[in-house]
């Protein structure tokens, strides 16, 4: 067995657990993750069309079809391939999504919402263009604290480092 | 009569016009795009987003040429048309490459043979059409011109997307989409520049 895959069955196993103790399962969640905190959020993870428009599809392995964790935003950069980067410190209850590979981004999960804006990335150029219905709205800020939901998977042009991408919708972690 | 053609005016303009027309592209792509989303798997929306670069740079380097040298509604027309076609070539090409180059492989390396090439298919659109307008006034520069648009454009297209992925210039990635039309017109700029001053310094007027 492949490190690559004995990775990938770990952040399988991690996020199940998660998924049962996160709230995307059937039950509404209404206990923090890590202190007092209320998830305001419906109880299902529905995956929406957005993963058709990943470009270079193959550069990501895909781990889970959907899942939601729950953190606070540290850092948000947009990029040249339309995607917006942003870095989740996660809280406690989350912290099996990440593996080694999140230590080259200070130990945060990455979390990329796609086709936030025209591509100038070549191979995702014509991708981003066919997407009728990409996430709209603003995304969260810095110092947010957040739940997110997306497609979990692995960037295996990153170190293989744990990422929700896409992004599939988010909120604010009422306190 | 001739005239001189300076080269901090042309790379300057060509600088702007890709930066702007890059910037307002995008926009236009956005939203307003997005209804034509679905139209040929997206390809009319990426015509359209080259076809808004090549305006404004077309416009932006007639601005910059003495009066009368070049028409210039055929420059511009030709640089839209060039540029719709260019930058289709380059989605097209790139998302080919993309998915065929090994992800694992270093991202430096299939990035840079990626965006390099499709960097050059929006130089080859260019430059072969500006190269049917410009060879009317600049005797023999038709194919260094395709020449050096190509390369300028594929070398820009390739340092833009490594600036901007690889390196963490806060400036830059503040303004990313600014920063790649800049870097894409500076190269551009000044591979054009090269066959204009070697080639065409002294400009006659279009003929009439």
């Amino acid at each position: 067995m492949s490190g690559r895959t004995r990775s990938a069955g770990r952040a399988v196993g991690f996020a199940l657990a998660a998924l049962i103790g996160a709230g995307c399962g059937d039950r509404a969640v209404n206990e923090s993750p890590s202190s007092t905190a209320t998830i305001l959020v419906a109880p299902t993870c529905d995956p929406t069309d957005q993963d058709r428009y990943v470009y270079r599809p193959a550069r990501l392995q895909a781990v889970l079809p959907c899942v939601r964790v729950a953190g606070t935003i540290v850092a948000s950069s947009t990029e040249a391939d339309g995607d917006v980067h942003l870095d989740v410190r996660l809280d406690d209850a989350y912290v099996g999504f990440l593996n080694a590979g999140n230590l080259q981004e200070g130990g945060n999960l990455v979390v990329e919402p796609v086709c936030r804006f025209a591509p100038m990335q070549a191979e995702a150029i014509r991708v981003c263009a066919s997407d009728p219905d990409p996430l709209t709205g603003a995304l969260p800020g810095v110092g947010e604290h957040v739940w997110l939901e997306g497609r979990y998977a692995l960037d295996l042009q990153h170190h293989a480092w744990a990422e929700l991408h896409p992004l599939y919708r988010w909120g604010r972690v009422e306190p | 009569m001739s005239r001189e053609l300076g080269p901090v005016r042309w790379i300057g303009a060509t600088t702007l016009g890709a930066a702007v027309g890059v910037t307002v592209s995008t926009v236009l792509a956005g939203t307003p795009g997005r209804s034509l989303s679905t139209v040929a798997g997206g390809a009319l929306v990426v015509l359209g987003f080259g076809a808004i670069i090549g305006l404004v740079l077309g416009a932006s380097q007639v601005l910059a040429l003495p009066r009368g040298v070049l028409p210039w509604h055929m420059w511009t027309l030709a640089t839209l048309v060039g540029a719709a076609f260019g930058f289709g070539a380059a989605a097209a090409v790139g998302e080919l490459l993309g998915n065929v180059i090994d992800p694992t492989i270093s991202v430096a390396v299939g990035g840079a043979a990626i965006q390099i090439t499709s960097g050059a298919a929006v130089g080859l659109g260019v430059g072969g059409a500006q190269s049917f307008v410009l060879r009317r006034s600049v005797v023999g520069a038709g194919g260094w011109w395709i020449l050096s648009t190509v390369v300028g454009a594929g070398l820009g297209y390739g340092a833009a997307i490594g600036v901007l992925e690889l390196f963490d210039v806060p400036i830059l990635k503040a303004n990313v989409i600014l920063s790649f039309g800049a870097i894409l017109g500076l190269f551009i700029g000044v591979a054009q520049g090269l066959v204009l001053w070697s080639r065409g310094r002294r400009l006659a007027p279009a003929p009439s």
